[in-house]
């Protein structure tokens, strides 16, 4: 297989050559704008301009949006002179973001107006360059506006672009498309990337003229598959690695002296002094935490401790809030209203929000390129800088938030994940271009296989979809529920059913909805939970909520119903929703940052060498460096220090047998591992065993343990299998399941009219769920589900990895039994389970529960 | 099989089911057509009978090789899940079962449920009588079946020792420290001094109700505080034993 292409580095090009295809008038504007190009227009707008595919890379600041229109400007005026315009779309630009935002008014419609005075001046006639938004808010009349007159540069969507290959007169005004831009393509690693793909194959497929392909991208890795992925299977690319000029000045802030000698309360209050600090000494600080809940919390704290300071002059920005309110945020920022801005990850995209001169990462931001992402928000100009402050919350996240500044001051980027071969996606696709027209079933193959994602997808895969949404799963002669129909003999296949367009238009799209949901107890609204949260459970299941513990009962409408006095422990920890995963090679830096220490250590260095060598190694200052020594000492001394060549395990008795595994390879991987160990011991012994997992390794409780056998059995060859049993019966992959079928428009989300809760949703895809396990292990639908739990959610691939090492002795496995959790232990303890392995059959459990009930009976009386 | 035998009825409780004197099974809500839900158009139409049908089949053949023969089937409502127009593959679902519960016994009994608004023109077909209630008597005594959503004065009077009920879907949480599972389960128990059954649903479709929590979200006849006195049946059907878990109020 040929993954690993790699593609050639664009050169900066002279000035005197890019001066030289400009038209005299862009060229005059230009420069009284300018005093000269920026170094990504040096690299970008003679490629664009000879048509070449090109992936620029580069910081915010670089001006990589203008140089990606500039060409494109210059060869629309130069045909606007000579009146040779079309009615034609000539550019389709693509941005994750859904509003016409302020990076193309600058970048575009500001330049368009300025060339139009400027030629006014001069008495040239210019034709009107037209420049078109559609996304999912545009209205009828704006889009009748389009067909009429179509504009020159089309800026839309992932999603709108799809609806708008499906439209016929829309498609005929993409006979002649000769640009596309791909805007922010490092946020596509997911499956709206995926989905894209294939729409741009369809597009150059529709155009008589081939598109050149233009990708702008923050800083991201590796950039060889972002370019694959941008040109798909078999077309040249360049790609400009733009230098990043902006100094980082980054630091990371423990506040309080000893971590874990002081309580929480003190941590939490002296942490919001140093935040208060730090604001009140820049002019505008944007604050980032990991979860959308934590943004509302540090807002309250502020307000609440500070009164005096923070009135008007604070806000919160997340995705959950009204597109109405962010929009007034990004306003107030832009106009220098507020002093402090508090979000998750919604200000991480290139959103335009004026200067800032200090970003505040409450909490590690679990990989480098997230955290340059949020540092970059910092002094968005060139030459600024970017000053980022880590504020850590306890020891793991101290060492790992030291870690990562680490790397992103040595600009290491963890690898970007793009799905591949996704079977819903695929089906929308499917749908969509048989709507389009119809298709004979190679050409249709053909055309998938093109695109990065899909160049490996099996021809029975592909099948088995065309099958799916041809209604042959259906059981004999009951063909109900056919999306399309397909023809053997012709090899042609189309749309079926007279509501296909409106179901695909009201049901496209690959981001499974979300919002908040009101908890009720006995009528008494108790706070609100995140949908994604509420997916997670099921009836029965206990959470904590504002410190108390409530069962979940059942849901109506937005509100879930809850009983409270709950004994039982928590079935769902509440940090689970929106935990971000520490990234694999991060994980492994901070792993041989362990192993270093540890050679220190048995080297029996003192205080003073080690000290000075975290200091020198990673950017800390002294007082950090002393309490990540003092960690390293603690576990040393207590234990042992696992790292890059040793998964410590240690076993010790509480009320049960626990085994606490030390592989700090990052919540995915982790995940992976102990569910399928967890799996192969319940199986051996017939009882359930919890599991709780973080990025820092996983623990197993249990009454019996046989973690050595399992270790035994499981190889790097079969895991693949063995967790695809492990997860069969799980919710994760029940709720994956609902979005896949959501995404392959088996559950249809709006129907005639009507929107269905996400709890009609759910009971949809549990009756489904079902059916299909009875029809086909590989139904293909299912079949998505489990790759998307196996490869998305969990990482099989570099678990396989680690198992592999093992099996090399490139690993060791330590054993140590203990009679309390070790320092590095006691977070992972902490955070409690997250999963309990089934292993315990159904009516076993009742006979046993019968007994105890009896006994209890028999007590009483 | 356990039994038990109340002034010489036996009534024993058999997987979903009831036996009386070894005779008459006593059937709660089935909900045929639950799938055909979807939009209005089955995905997989069919899978629910075909399961309904094979449960049925594995309780006929258990009783055949303990030479019972079954006389009379009483299917105490809601036969059908939906509440609109009847679509042709309904139809034919509940023709084909009404033929298979009758090839099995000498008569079939239907009590209408609250789900069964259409269901008369079905049962015409096969010259079954949609019942609101219906009276037995065995040794004297007389039983009284009836869905659960309507009372009915006939089924009060003081020769009345037995009343069985559907509708409710009752099930119950068993738990420890570390998980809770769900279980269909039976409740027997005293109101208005008769001896009362409450079925759980035959349909595997169904989640049930559960008993421990007070019931808004449909109308029972037996209002809640009575039924926490009752007690919890739960089956095992691997060794066919039905086991007492107590009263419903011990759960809470």
């Amino acid at each position: 297989m040929k993954e690993d292409l790699t593609y050639p580095r664009a050169v900066v090009r002279k000035e005197k050559d890019v001066i030289g295809i400009l038209d005299p008038l862009v060229k005059e504007w230009f420069f009284s704008k300018f005093p000269k190009f920026s170094e990504s227009q040096l690299y970008g707008v003679m490629n664009i301009h000879e048509r070449k595919n090109i992936l620029i890379s580069a910081g915010t600041g670089s001006g990589k949006t203008l140089t990606s229109f500039l060409s494109i400007l210059n060869y629309l005026v130069q045909l606007a002179k000579k009146n040779e315009l079309e009615e034609k779309i000539y550019c389709v630009y693509s941005s994750p973001l859904k509003a016409l935002n302020n990076d193309i008014y600058v970048n575009l419609i500001r330049p368009l107006e300025e060339i139009y005075v400027l030629a006014d001046k001069k008495n040239i006639t210019l034709q009107k360059i037209r420049v078109g938004l559609r996304t999912g808010d545009t209205t009828v009349q704006e889009k009748a506006k389009m067909l009429k007159h179509p504009p020159h540069i089309f800026i839309t969507t992932p999603e709108s672009l799809a609806i708008s290959l499906t439209t016929k007169k829309f498609i005929e005004l993409f006979f002649g498309v000769e640009f596309i831009i791909i805007d922010e393509i490092h946020s596509l690693g997911n499956k709206r990337g995926v989905y894209l793909s294939i729409s741009l194959e369809r597009l150059e497929e529709i155009s008589k003229i081939t598109p050149v392909r233009v990708g702008l991208s923050a800083t991201v890795a590796p950039l060889d598959e972002v370019a694959n992925f941008l040109v798909g299977v078999d077309r040249e690319c360049l790609i400009a690695e733009v230098e990043n000029k902006k100094t980082i000045d980054l630091k990371v802030l423990t506040g309080v002296e000893d971590l874990i000698e002081t309580n929480s309360y003190d941590i939490k209050s002296s942490l919001y002094h140093i935040i208060d600090e730090l604001v009140q000494k820049h002019q505008t600080t944007v604050i980032f935490t990991n979860t959308r809940a934590a943004t509302e919390r540090v807002v309250n704290h502020l307000k609440e401790i500070f009164p005096e300071n923070y009135l008007e002059n604070i806000e919160v920005h997340h995705s959950s809030l009204s597109k109405d309110h962010r929009f007034k945020v990004e306003e107030k920022l832009r106009n220098g209203e507020l002093k402090v801005v508090v979000s998750s990850t919604s200000l991480e995209l290139g959103i335009d929000i004026g200067f800032i001169d200090l970003v505040i990462l409450l909490g590690s931001p679990k990989s480098s390129a997230r955290a340059l992402q949020r540092i970059g928000r910092a002094g968005h100009k060139l030459h600024d800088i970017s000053k980022g402050r880590f504020i850590v919350l306890d020891r793991d996240d101290l060492v790992e938030s030291t870690i990562l500044v680490k790397e992103c001051v040595e600009r290491k980027i963890d690898k970007i994940h793009i799905p591949k071969n996704c079977l819903d996606v695929l089906s929308q696709q499917i749908y969509g271009m048989c709507i389009q027209k119809t298709y004979n079933i190679d050409e249709m193959f053909l055309l998938i296989k093109k695109s990065y994602c899909y160049q490996h997808l099996k021809k029975e895969e592909f099948m088995s979809t065309i099958s799916y949404l041809s209604g042959e799963y259906a059981l004999e002669h009951r063909n109900v529920y056919a999306k399309i129909w397909y023809d053997k003999k012709t090899k042609q296949l189309g749309k079926k059913g007279k509501l296909a367009r409106v179901i695909y238009f009201t049901n496209i799209g690959t981001i499974p909805e979300e919002s908040f949901i009101s908890v009720v107890s006995a009528d008494q609204k108790i706070g609100v939970i995140d949908e994604s949260f509420l997916e997670k459970m099921k009836p029965g299941d206990v959470f904590v909520l504002g410190g108390k513990k409530y069962q979940f009962m059942y849901t109506r409408g937005m509100k879930a119903y809850v009983k409270s006095g709950i004994k039982r422990n928590p079935t769902i920890p509440s940090w689970f929703s929106e935990q971000l995963p520490l990234s694999f090679e991060s994980a492994l830096e901070i792993q041989k940052f362990r192993k270093l220490i540890n050679e220190k250590f048995e080297k029996k260095q003192t205080k003073k060498e080690i000290v000075k060598f975290i200091e020198e190694y990673t950017y800390v200052d002294g007082v950090v460096a002393e309490q990540i020594y003092l960690y390293f000492y603690e576990q040393y001394h207590y234990s042992q220090i696992p790292h890059s060549e040793k998964i410590l395990i240690e076993l010790y008795k509480g009320e049960k047998n626990y085994a606490i595994v030390h592989s700090l390879y990052g919540r995915r991987v982790n995940d992976t591992l102990s569910r399928v160990l967890g799996y192969l011991m319940g199986q051996m012994a017939g009882r359930d065993i919890e599991i709780g997992i973080s990025d820092n390794g996983f623990y197993f409780a249990g009454e019996k343990l046989l973690l050595e056998e399992a270790m035994a059995v499981l190889q790097p060859t079969n895991i693949a299998e063995a967790l695809e049993e492990a997860i069969a019966k799980t919710e994760i992959l029940k709720r994956r399941f609902r979005h896949c079928a959501a995404r392959s428009l088996m559950i249809l989300r709006t129907y005639k009219g009507r929107i269905k809760t996400v709890g009609k949703q759910q009971m949809k895809s549990h009756f489904l769920l079902s059916a299909i396990n009875k029809i086909s292990k590989d139904f293909p639908i299912l079949k998505e589900a489990r790759r998307e739990v196996l490869e998305d959610v969990m990482d099989v691939h570099n678990a396989q990895r680690v198992l592999q090492s093992i099996k090399d002795k490139k690993i060791k496995i330590q054993y140590h039994a203990t009679k309390l959790p070790s320092p590095f232990a006691l977070t992972l303890v902490l955070q409690g389970y997250s999963d309990l392995m089934r292993m315990e059959d159904k009516i076993e459990f009742m006979k046993r529960m019968h007994k105890e009930i009896i006994h209890e009976i028999e007590k009483n009386k | 099989m356990k039994s038990k035998k109340t002034n010489n009825i036996k009534i024993q409780y058999l997987h979903d089911c009831i036996l009386i004197q070894n005779q008459i099974l006593v059937i709660g809500d089935i909900h045929i057509g639950y799938d055909e839900h979807f939009d209005g158009r089955a995905i997989f139409p069919g899978m629910q009978l075909d399961e309904i049908i094979d449960k049925l089949n594995g309780i006929f053949s258990y009783l055949k090789s303990r030479d019972i023969l079954i006389k009379k089937i009483i299917l105490l409502g809601d036969v059908k899940h939906d509440f609109g127009q009847i679509s042709d593959i309904e139809w034919r679902e509940t023709l084909q079962f009404l033929d298979f519960l009758k090839k099995n016994s000498e008569e079939v009994v239907v009590i209408r449920g609250n789900h069964d608004t259409i269901l008369e023109p079905i049962l015409y077909k096969r010259d079954i009588k949609l019942r609101d209630f219906y009276k037995l008597k065995i040794n004297g005594k007389n039983i009284c079946f009836l869905h659960g959503n309507k009372l009915f004065k006939q089924c009060l009077d003081k020769q009345t020792a037995y009343l069985f009920f559907g509708h409710l879907h009752p099930a119950i949480v068993l738990e420890d420290p570390y998980k809770s599972e769900k279980f269909k389960c039976f409740l027997e128990g005293t109101w208005k001094n008769k001896q009362v059954f409450v079925l759980p649903s035959f349909s595997s479709w169904s989640y049930g109700y559960e008993i421990t929590e007070p019931n808004d979200r449909k109308f029972f006849v037996i209002d809640h505080k009575t039924l926490l006195s009752f007690n919890v049946i739960l089956y095992d059907s691997r060794e066919q034993i039905p086991y007492n878990f107590g009263k419903v109020k011990n759960f809470r």
